[in-house]
């Protein structure tokens, strides 16, 4: 739908959206739950993919890259052409499990490379010329869910990826000062009106009665579990921790979102990346520990992306400037095809040292929602393949 | 007039209302939008200091001299963003600026650069209730529009069609309404040669123009860009379209065909904004209990209709950003072309939340009950919640509304008078509380 015509249809959704008896508070039914569970983990910034997962054995990355380039010595080997940096130990362990899939050079036709608009296409798969207001995970709360706890971000405001028609999806950076904002004797009293106004007005109203029930079942689900697991001192750390403390308490919310930001490594990028990913790398081994400990690994995918990847060639300042294609991971106990998903990266596709894509990201997009969270609605526009998940 | 039909106008023609403009009624519809349009009919620009660019070469500058470069941008940007807001406050009451608003939205862009960005919002202000043609040529022209739809990059021998296709698209037709790709790419092709240069001035490179026989929605000649413009305009499905636009801002999310084709009619003489406004202001229909208090106020107007009540200034500049990206809506940064698409859109859990606690969390430190539990203070205080938002409030207009007629203030806030169960939660004998209560209700959220 292009983005007039969804501005239109919006006026429509969301007067369709007014339902009468909208004084009932929700319930668990509102809230689609397969029982599976998918973590994103948005890494903001453009992380430079090919000093991520390196080609160790390929001689235009050297030849391009004369002084950022990880030495083969260096890098962690996981097949004979590819091997990751360093600073993933405990990365390259889970994929040598058999708990990751990788897949290479995705991307999407006419790639962008600023920051802002390459980050609305991600969140909203749409084309390189569309634009929408509502996002991949946003319309599938609008297909399948009810409840604004359907989709947690642990921060303090919504990413765009969760923002949908029916302003479901909640953010905070934890339950408890969530509660604490909502819990006021006046907020309490008016939780309780028993009133409709015009539309919009009953529109908000429902929206903050469903707000509150979902934040009194969040606290009162979060305070019964704590986490014995030991995360490092990062932001996305906290977060991960929040959100693997709600899967374990038993909250049912198919969806969290959780953002790290720092990878716009244009210059002196060695030591910058080194830091980033091993921040990246001890974060999601706490999380991944903590979700086996609690037994929902098994149910659990996590989506590591960025808005691109990186150029080819080093710049003058011992960095990357923004490029194309870049990988995507996937992490879990339970993935039907671990390891490389397809082609290995193939430096040679380029065009003036951008590399092309050979995946295109919402085939990614589309298996999770169908195979993964089950969704049978046509949630991303235009046809693509959906995989195994 | 009545009370609440004057309150209704202004808070529509306008941006936010001061409880003293209700203190003397106009006699009638004509005399209220008399005053309106007298207020609006001077234009005062909107500047900021800032340095001039005209020897400055992009391409030649250092990395270092671009970052610097790129720095000063962002800080005039923010500057600019705050004096804008700092300009509906003081003139909440003038129908231009709330035009200027409107606008913004209508004809988006994104400047990364002071200059441009300045000069784009002044274009609107200067025009913003003259002749539409003037408007649709003058932000044409201007280096944000040219900048952030690729004008620049628009040549004889490399024609680009961002603009082209958006001046249709987005500013003046709607979707495929009567164009057609062709039409976009002939459309293009007389745009060619407009460029600008970092200090806002619009220059027509000759050497870069097409200046070849063109066709244009059914018409052929050497069309230059604004004859593209004219022969859009000539067409009745331009007036609908900004009128439909104008209904959607000024009366009803929810088209009304009737009143809309009534609009176009009037609008499509002569393409006179100022009559398409007074017109529609003057109507019976736009005072239809169905078009009062339908609408979720921006998070802009949400922020100016609480400063018109406690005039208050934000100390910390980083504040006032993190409340404008919170609740959805960053001055001078639209998410894209399209602008913001406004209505419920603005509403999900989180802004609404912020929506609710925002006039407390700006008048009352936070608090919304000042008999809050002792647990909560002494929690509140432990986080030292209240010392973190460093919000200086001008608190002299509080006798004016805790004297004000309960009937009276209800509309000033509400617009009308709100259900039974919702008046029981503000019946506090501490004024304040009472009053903090009444703008921490949803009503308050609609204008």
């Amino acid at each position: 739908m292009d983005r007039r015509a969804f501005l239109k249809h919006s006026v429509v959704a969301s007067s369709a959206l007014m339902v009468p008896q909208f004084l009932q508070g929700i319930n668990q039914s509102d809230v689609s739950f397969n029982g599976k569970r998918l973590i994103v983990v948005q890494l903001a910034g453009g992380n430079d993919g090919l000093n991520t997962i390196v080609p160790y054995r390929n001689d235009i990355y050297y030849k391009q890259r004369p002084t950022i380039s990880i030495k083969p010595s260096e890098v962690l080997g996981i097949n004979s052409e590819l091997g990751m940096h360093p600073s993933l130990k405990n990365t390259a362990s889970l994929f040598e499990n058999g708990e990751m899939t990788i897949f290479n050079q995705v991307g999407y036709p006419n790639q962008n490379k600023s920051h802002f608009r390459a980050t609305d296409i991600w969140l909203t798969a749409s084309d390189a010329n569309k634009y929408y207001s509502s996002g991949w995970l946003g319309k599938y709360l609008d297909a399948e869910c009810n409840a604004p706890h359907s989709a947690i971000e642990i921060g303090t405001s919504m990413s765009l990826a969760l923002k949908g028609k029916k302003g479901l999806g909640m953010a905070f950076t934890n339950p408890a000062e969530l509660k604490r904002v909502g819990n006021t004797s006046f907020f309490n009293a008016l939780n309780k009106v028993n009133h409709q106004g015009n539309e919009t007005l009953g529109y908000l109203y429902k929206t903050f009665n469903n707000t509150k029930s979902s934040t009194d079942y969040l606290f009162d689900k979060y305070k019964t579990y704590k986490t014995n697991v030991d995360y490092p001192n990062s932001e996305l750390a906290r977060s991960l921790k929040t959100i693997a403390s709600l899967i374990g308490s038993g909250v049912e919310t198919p969806v969290y979102y959780a953002s790290m930001s720092g990878f716009d490594t244009h210059s002196n990028q060695q030591n910058k990346q080194k830091q980033l990913l091993s921040t990246l790398d001890s974060s999601l081994s706490s999380l991944v520990k903590d979700l086996k400990q609690t037994g929902n690994y098994e149910n659990t995918l996590i989506l590591v992306f960025s808005e691109f990847g990186r150029r080819i060639n080093e710049n003058g300042s011992k960095g990357t400037d923004h490029g194309k294609a870049n990988n995507v991971w996937l992490l879990g106990g339970n993935l039907n095809k671990p390891g490389f998903a397809n082609n290995t990266t193939n430096l040679n596709l380029q065009d003036e040292k951008d590399l092309l894509h050979t995946l295109d990201f919402r085939e990614i997009y589309s298996s999770i929602l169908k195979n993964w969270l089950g969704s049978n609605q046509a949630i991303i526009e235009g046809k693509f393949k959906s995989f195994k998940v | 007039m009545e009370l609440k039909e004057y309150c209704h106008l202004l808070k529509r023609a306008t941006i936010a209302v001061k409880p003293e403009q209700l203190n003397k009624l106009p006699s009638n519809r004509k005399s209220a939008l008399d005053n309106i349009f007298k207020k609006a009919s001077t234009v005062k620009p909107l500047n900021i200091e800032h340095q001039k660019w005209n020897n400055v070469v992009y391409k030649d500058l250092s990395a270092q001299q671009r970052k610097q470069l790129n720095k000063y941008n962002r800080e005039k940007l923010i500057e600019y963003n705050k004096a804008w807001f700092a300009r509906m406050c003081d003139e909440a009451d003038n129908l231009r600026e709330r035009m200027v608003l409107f606008w913004a939205n209508h004809f988006v862009v994104m400047s990364k650069s002071i200059a441009p960005a300045e000069s784009f919002n002044n274009s609107l202000r200067n025009h913003a209730l003259g002749n539409f043609k003037e408007l649709t040529i003058a932000v044409a022209k201007e280096a944000a529009m040219i900048q952030y739809l690729d004008n620049n990059k628009n040549k004889k021998q490399a024609p680009n069609e961002n603009f082209a296709r958006e001046l249709m698209e987005l500013f003046t037709l709607g979707r495929d309404v009567l164009y057609t790709e062709k039409d976009i790419k002939e459309a293009a092709k007389a745009f060619t040669g407009w460029r600008s240069n970092r200090e806002g001035d619009f220059i027509f490179a000759q050497r870069q123009h097409d200046d070849s026989e063109k066709s244009f929605l059914g018409k052929q000649g050497n069309f230059k860009g604004e004859d593209i413009i004219d022969i859009i305009l000539e067409n009745k499905e331009c007036a609908h379209f900004i009128c439909k636009e104008v209904y959607r801002e000024f009366v009803n999310e929810n088209i009304n065909t009737r009143h809309v084709n009534e609009l176009t009619d009037v609008f499509y003489q002569t393409y006179d904004i100022e009559k398409l406004m007074r017109y529609l202001f003057m109507q019976d229909w736009f005072y239809d209990e169905v078009n009062m208090a339908n609408k979720v106020k921006s998070p802009i107007e949400l922020l100016v209709s609480i400063h018109q009540l406690f005039p208050f200034e934000m100390e910390n500049e980083k504040q006032f950003l993190y409340f404008q990206r919170s609740l959805g809506q960053i001055l001078l940064y639209p998410p894209n072309v399209a602008g913001w698409p406004g209505g419920l859109n603005w509403i999900d859990s989180n802004t609404l939340m912020l929506r609710l606690r925002l006039p407390s969390l700006i008048v009352n430190k936070g608090m919304i009950d000042t008999q809050a539990s002792e647990e909560q203070v002494s929690m509140m205080q432990k986080r030292k919640v209240n010392n973190k938002l460093k919000i200086n409030v001008d608190e002299s207009q509080l006798s004016a509304l805790k004297k004000m007629d309960t009937i009276k203030l209800e509309i000033l806030l509400f617009g009308k008078t709100p259900h039974a169960e919702v008046k029981a939660l503000f019946q506090d004998k501490n004024q304040k509380e009472r009053i903090v209560k009444m703008l921490s209700v949803p009503d308050f959220q609609m204008c």
